[in-house]
């Protein structure tokens, strides 16, 4: 068992005790080199009592750089890497006061006791606990309504383009990094797989930096823009349309996509180049948010269909606002910011209205 | 008369069909080698600790997350139990259980997708296709199956702009650019079909294109551009047989035409490895010419679309009865030509069933109204059975026949066959006459024999005095082509002339 796994029960600094382990099956937000645990603080109040805070533990897992056959000082470098990527990304965005993002609220090293100093240390982040991630809406019977779904969306929204702002994609937006906190307030998770520009990061050789299963289609056919904005952050627009697809359907557009394309258009199967594959990309495209449109209630599918239409565009020319294509904005969230605003305030008084009504 | 519905120049011109169709043809595969982007049979880790996952703790949701990487990983077969389960769940979102289907279905468990479930075939029209272009405008893909209703709906002009916009949207793709392609010949203007390909960058690298290329610049009477280039493709043996069975068929065609009888030989077995329909097609149309047997029998079972090459096959081995139904297969193939039909309505008149002729030749004539063959077609199978002044309305129907061309011919020997079954003999007879003399000035001494033969058949229904030295006539003219279908109707004719039967006007 891994250094990493054996956390459970040991006192950090800053007074966090590791109270629980997480299971995979439930967390799912973490990477392949991670395990997740819930920690607890007790500190004092002015008042003299006591206040206890929970957070969720992230454990760097370096133990595959001691497996026999791997080159040891080169695979620590590339995971003690991967944490400080993720720390120092954590910490930038602390500085801007980053309201939509999941921040990290601590961070350090501690040594399971009775491994030896290498292979025992384990490197850590503290995050803000989170209720639970938007993954319910797979089922109906726990799925929240259009309100709940779009305050998600608008949030994620604003979260994005907050980091897009600092040059920083995030590159895995999917439903479970998208965390909800007392039902109303939602965060973008996890940037384990971020890029910045202008510095390098562990997963930037990496065509496919977060999870294959959401990527955009041009990554999984092997089609890589050279400039940073387009590819990264037009990945990043592709994945905030998926989880637009996603909250309202349950599903996601990517592996809809392959429902719709023939295997032998399979990036599996496919061994020409994206352009040649993309008019039966947008094809099946076109069937997926046909799709989606018999699946959306009517009153939200007016506003959700064309954002989704714009940002899961497979052809990354076309994908962004109408307004900005071909133009230096045109992978902004900006527009879909204050578009999402507006949207949120009218569904919201729409239902207000539908409520009185009954 | 009938006509030898055997073509003199049979030319691998693309298919065009709508996309499902053409999907399940395999010409819209990649042609290329695989690349080196990563090992293929290596498993994707999401996939993996997904089903570690679902195989820890099983829900809807692991269900659900195993399904989706399955489908985006191509690896369905490792996600049949989650799918299962995600059907079974009634509360799963309804696009989620869909998705479980596909993946059941992909795995080979499609025996087990509920009803509800089951993906449907559904033949989308004109006003479909409107819809889907307006809702997307960015899919070229859209466009051109709008483009292909609209065809098949005779809205040609329609359809010129539907392939336009298609064009724009996907300039270098090869099935819009054959598809394209198709529709410009289906308009007569092979020089544009041609222009489209032999201009394109694709061209030189894909052999789908290589092959529509050369077919076409023979339409357009010009020298085909990248000839060489399909040689060296043939040549270099890097591409599946698959991918090479179109351009090996058009160069082998294209040798043929050149007087190569050994190249084109060799090119065609090489076409029928792994051939599609059309190339199978074309190699059962080239075997009288070159004298070789191009197609196993097997094939005709195995091979998608393959009822072209097996109407011609049955067609050369005078079992013309089996002729008609392969013929409307064919036509689901070609959704807008009328050559199936040509095909059919003759095969049928050759073997003496004239309600299949006529029933075949007005299905024809739904596609192109003004078709003169099929209006003769459709003349000569009523005018077989008795309803001459209905033939002869039909054939009041053809524009005036333009110099002295074959339809000219033709038609002067139907309307010759309602002249005298309505009592005008002498006028049927020199009607007649005038297509004999006109085919033997073409050189076309087949067709001069059959109209003798259908001269001497209207003579002994008529109890013409000289009936019997026009059956001598048509003897000896028909000699030579006893082992075509023609053959087969003269046969028919003297067995009948021997029995007494031949008075009977369906004969």
């Amino acid at each position: 068992m891994s250094a990493a796994a054996q956390l459970f029960g040991l006192d950090l600094p800053n007074n966090w005790k590791v109270i629980a382990p997480v299971p995979r099956s439930a967390a799912g937000t973490g990477g392949h080199f991670s395990h997740s645990y819930i920690v607890e603080k007790s500190e004092a109040t002015n008042n003299g009592g006591l206040v206890k805070t929970r957070g969720f533990l992230k454990a760097f897992d370096f133990s595959d750089a001691f497996e026999p056959g791997v080159d040891t000082i080169q695979e620590l470098q590339n995971l003690t890497n991967a944490y400080e990527h993720e720390r120092e990304v954590l910490e930038h965005c602390a500085g801007r006061r980053l309201a939509n993002v999941v921040l990290a609220i601590d961070h350090g090293h501690v040594q399971v006791p009775g491994m030896n100093i290498i292979e025992g240390r384990v490197f850590y982040l503290i995050f803000e606990m989170a209720d639970g991630d938007v993954r319910i809406q797979m089922d109906k019977s726990t799925a929240c309504d259009s309100v709940w779904c779009m305050h998600a969306l608008r949030q994620i929204c604003l979260g994005l383009w907050q980091v897009h702002r600092e040059m920083i994609a995030h590159q895995d937006t999917k439903p479970s990094n998208v965390l909800a906190y007392g039902g109303s307030t939602f965060k973008i998770a996890d940037f384990g797989c971020s890029s910045r520009k202008g510095i390098t990061s562990p997963r930037d050789k990496l065509n496919i930096a977060g999870d294959r299963t959401y990527s955009p289609p041009e990554l999984l056919y092997g089609y890589t823009d050279p400039d940073f904005v387009a590819r990264r952050i037009g990945c990043d627009l592709y994945m905030f349309g998926n989880l637009a697809a996603f909250l309202f359907s349950g599903t996601n557009v990517t592996a809809s996509l392959k429902r719709h394309l023939d295997p032998q258009h399979h990036h599996r199967n496919w061994n020409g180049t994206y352009e040649e594959v993309l008019p039966y990309v947008s094809a099946a495209f076109s069937r997926v948010i046909s799709d989606l449109n018999s699946v959306i209630e009517a009153d939200v599918a007016k506003d959700v269909i064309p954002l989704i239409q714009e940002l899961c565009h497979p052809d990354i020319r076309r994908r962004g606002h109408p307004r900005g294509i071909g133009r230096r904005d045109q992978y902004s969230l900006e527009r879909y910011v204050s578009r999402l605003d507006r949207i949120v305030r009218e569904l919201e008084v729409r239902t207000r209205i539908q409520r009185n009504q009954r | 008369m009938s006509f030898v519905a055997w073509e003199k120049r049979r030319l691998v011109v693309p298919r065009w069909r709508s996309l499902t169709m053409t999907l399940r043809s395999r010409e819209l595969s990649s042609h290329q080698q695989p690349s080196n982007l990563g090992d293929p049979e290596a498993l994707d880790p999401t996939l993996v600790k997904r089903l570690t996952t679902w195989r820890l703790s099983p829900s809807l949701i692991s269900a659900a997350e195993v399904v989706e990487s399955a489908l985006v990983s191509g690896r369905e077969a490792l996600a049949a139990d989650a799918a299962r389960r995600l059907i079974a769940e009634r509360t799963a979102q309804p696009l989620l259980r869909h998705q479980a289907a596909i993946v059941l279905e992909r795995a080979g468990d499609g025996d087990k997708i509920p009803l509800d479930l089951r993906a449907k075939f559904a033949r989308h029209d004109a006003s479909y296709w409107r819809r889907v272009t307006r809702l997307h405008p960015h899919d070229a893909l859209a466009w051109l199956e709008l483009a292909f209703c609209q065809t098949v709906n005779r809205q040609v002009d329609a359809a010129a702009r539907s392939i336009t916009v298609a064009l724009q949207l996907a300039p270098h793709s090869r099935h819009v650019l054959r598809s394209a392609s198709r529709f410009f010949l289906h308009r007569n203007d092979p020089e544009k079909a041609h222009d489209l390909l032999a201009r394109n960058p694709a061209t030189p690298s894909d052999p789908w294109l290589l092959a529509a290329e050369i077919a076409l610049a023979m339409l357009a009477e010009r020298r085909p551009r990248y000839f060489k280039r399909g040689i060296q493709l043939l040549q270099a043996g890097e591409l599946a047989p698959g991918h090479l069975t179109e351009l090996a068929s058009a160069l082998g065609t294209a040798e043929l035409f050149d007087g190569s009888a050994k190249r084109s030989r060799q090119m065609f077995l090489q076409s029928v490895v792994d051939p599609t329909g059309n190339a199978l097609a074309q190699g059962e149309w080239v075997t009288p010419f070159l004298g070789t047997e191009f197609v196993p029998r097997e094939q005709f079972q195995q091979v998608f679309e393959a009822s072209e090459a097996a109407a011609h096959h049955e067609y050369r081995a005078l079992r013309l009865s089996a002729v008609p139904e392969l013929c409307e297969a064919w036509a689901k193939a070609d959704a807008y030509s009328i050559r199936p039909y040509e095909f059919g309505s003759n095969a049928a008149s050759m073997n003496g069933d004239y309600d299949k002729a006529l029933q075949m030749a007005e299905r024809g004539l739904q596609r192109r109204p003004d078709a003169p063959t099929l209006l003769n077609a459709k003349a000569f199978a009523l005018g077989s059975t008795g309803k001459h002044a209905e033939a002869a309305a039909v054939l009041r129907r053809l524009p005036p026949a333009a110099g002295n061309g074959f339809s000219a011919f033709l038609t002067a020997a139907n309307k010759g066959l309602c002249a005298m079954r309505a009592g005008r003999v002498e006028e049927g007879r020199l009607l007649y006459e005038e297509a004999i003399a006109g085919f033997k000035r073409l050189g076309d001494l087949e067709h001069a024999a059959y109209a003798r033969l259908y001269l001497a058949r209207e003579a002994v229904l008529a109890g013409l005095p000289d009936s019997s030295e026009l059956i001598s006539e048509a003897d000896k003219a028909m000699r030579p082509y006893m082992r075509t279908p023609g053959g087969v109707v003269f046969a028919r004719f003297r067995e009948a002339v021997k029995t007494g039967t031949a008075a009977n006007p369906r004969v």
